[in-house]
């Protein structure tokens, strides 16, 4: 008998340090869901968007969204050309538009910056717009000189 | 006690506590309403608005070698078998033409991304639950938790992630695994992926799984999965790929 209780002793204290060390190395909502850190999700959740959606830019800019809506380019997002918009959307006296990364300051020229999209490559898509070397080079490739990016006439 | 009864009890605990974790995971799998990401390469023009984007959004470090969306250019030339895949900084530049319009039998782009599978084998080798899917069906890394063993890029059969560097923008995440969470910030707000915002043709599609437009895409298209044999069970569904694509 007394051995038995020894035992049954040793058992319990084996018990009490594994749980003591696993709520110790367990981090607090592992496996709430999965074999996983379940707060995880929601801090990726909860990260801040950076990419602005549209109706942000009409709310102030009307008329290019008159122009835009009726226009060859009307299924291409504002974020597409003008890039990252939530900072100057929450503070667009300190913020521009302009950015470095989607905008046409990302390129040498603005007709760089049209050609990144309509420049002649065989691996496009037919039926897509793509312009010829010759087109328009009496007025030195400047795309804007003769169409509105907004509302291009084709 | 004697010794029978102690185990009769100790084994009746255990169940108990085995059945209500069982009973849990099941009531999290009830709730799961899954998304489905679809790429037209007939749509692609490769000019890289998409690879930009996600890495303004995702602070993905700039420098060519890292990407969570990236795109790939095949081309097939006439009267040659073997076909030319090229992606000069993942297509960030677009691409410049260096193929003439006589020679090219066929040639499209390829944007590529984390597939979510529903099968992911980065899960299954990840030794500390730090690379999971949640009951939504997104497959995340957990940047905390992960103590960028690499284990989980190496068995991923896309290539999709890689280990973000020691001098990345996002301090918290570095050396650890990073890959596209389909802009779990974004999408669990209602909005799109960066990358599909960006896309000016509408080669990315991004819904629900029981949204109806995202459902009348997959009925009207022959859809495929790039590298089906692998098992993985892709939620990324490509429209117009031959199965050379992998
Ligand atoms: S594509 Fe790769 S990283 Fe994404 S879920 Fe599948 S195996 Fe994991
Ligand atoms: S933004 Fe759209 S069209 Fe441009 S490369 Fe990406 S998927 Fe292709």
């Amino acid at each position: 008998m007394k051995v038995t209780t020894r035992v049954v002793l040793l058992y319990i204290l084996g018990l009490a340090v594994f749980f003591i060390a696993r709520s110790v190395f367990v981090p607090d909502t592992f496996g709430e869901l999965g074999h996983y850190r379940a707060a995880s999700i929601g801090e990726i959740e909860s990260l801040k968007t950076k990419v602005g959606e549209n109706y942000e830019c009409f709310n102030c800019h009307v008329n290019e969204y008159v122009d835009w809506s009726v226009g060859e380019h009307r299924r291409i997002a504002c974020t597409s050309c003008h890039g990252l918009l939530k900072a100057h959307v929450a503070d667009p006296k300190n913020h521009s538009a302009k950015d470095e990364f989607l905008s046409p300051y990302a390129y040498p020229t603005m007709t760089d910056f049209c050609l990144s999209c309509h420049a002649t490559s065989p691996s496009k898509p037919e039926s897509f717009p793509q312009i010829s070397v010759e087109h328009g080079r009496e007025e030195m490739w400047n795309c804007t000189r003769c169409h509105n990016p907004h509302n291009p006439v084709v | 006690m004697n010794r029978r009864k102690f185990l009769i009890a100790s084994s009746a605990i255990a169940s108990g506590i085995i059945g209500f974790r069982l009973a849990r995971g099941e009531e999290a799998e009830g709730r799961a309403t899954g998304y489905i990401f679809v790429v037209d390469v007939r749509k692609c023009i490769g000019c890289g608005r998409c690879v930009r984007a996600c890495k303004i959004e995702n602070e993905v470090p700039l420098k060519p070698y890292y990407f969570r969306t990236w795109v790939e250019r095949y081309v097939w030339l006439k009267g040659e078998k073997d076909l030319k895949v090229d992606s000069p900084n993942g297509g960030f530049d677009g691409f410049p033409n260096i193929y003439s319009e006589d020679e090219v039998a066929k040639s499209y782009f390829v944007p590529k991304l984390c597939n979510h599978c529903e099968d992911p084998p980065c899960v299954q080798v990840c030794p500390v639950g730090a690379t999971y899917r949640t009951p939504d069906g997104v497959v995340l890394v957990d940047e905390k938790y992960c103590i960028g063993c690499r284990y989980c890029i190496q068995a991923c059969p896309y290539g999709a992630r890689y280990l973000y560097p020691r001098d990345g923008p996002r301090e918290s995440r570095r050396n650890t695994a990073d890959k596209c969470t389909w802009c779990y910030h974004r999408i669990t707000k209602g909005y799109k992926p960066a990358c599909v915002m960006a896309c000016p043709t509408g080669a990315r599609m991004f819904g629900r799984e029981d949204d109806e437009r995202i459902l009348r895409v997959l009925e009207e298209n022959s859809v495929s999965v790039l590298k089906p044999e692998q098992g993985t069970k892709p939620r990324v569904f490509y429209i117009g790929i031959d199965s050379e694509v992998r």
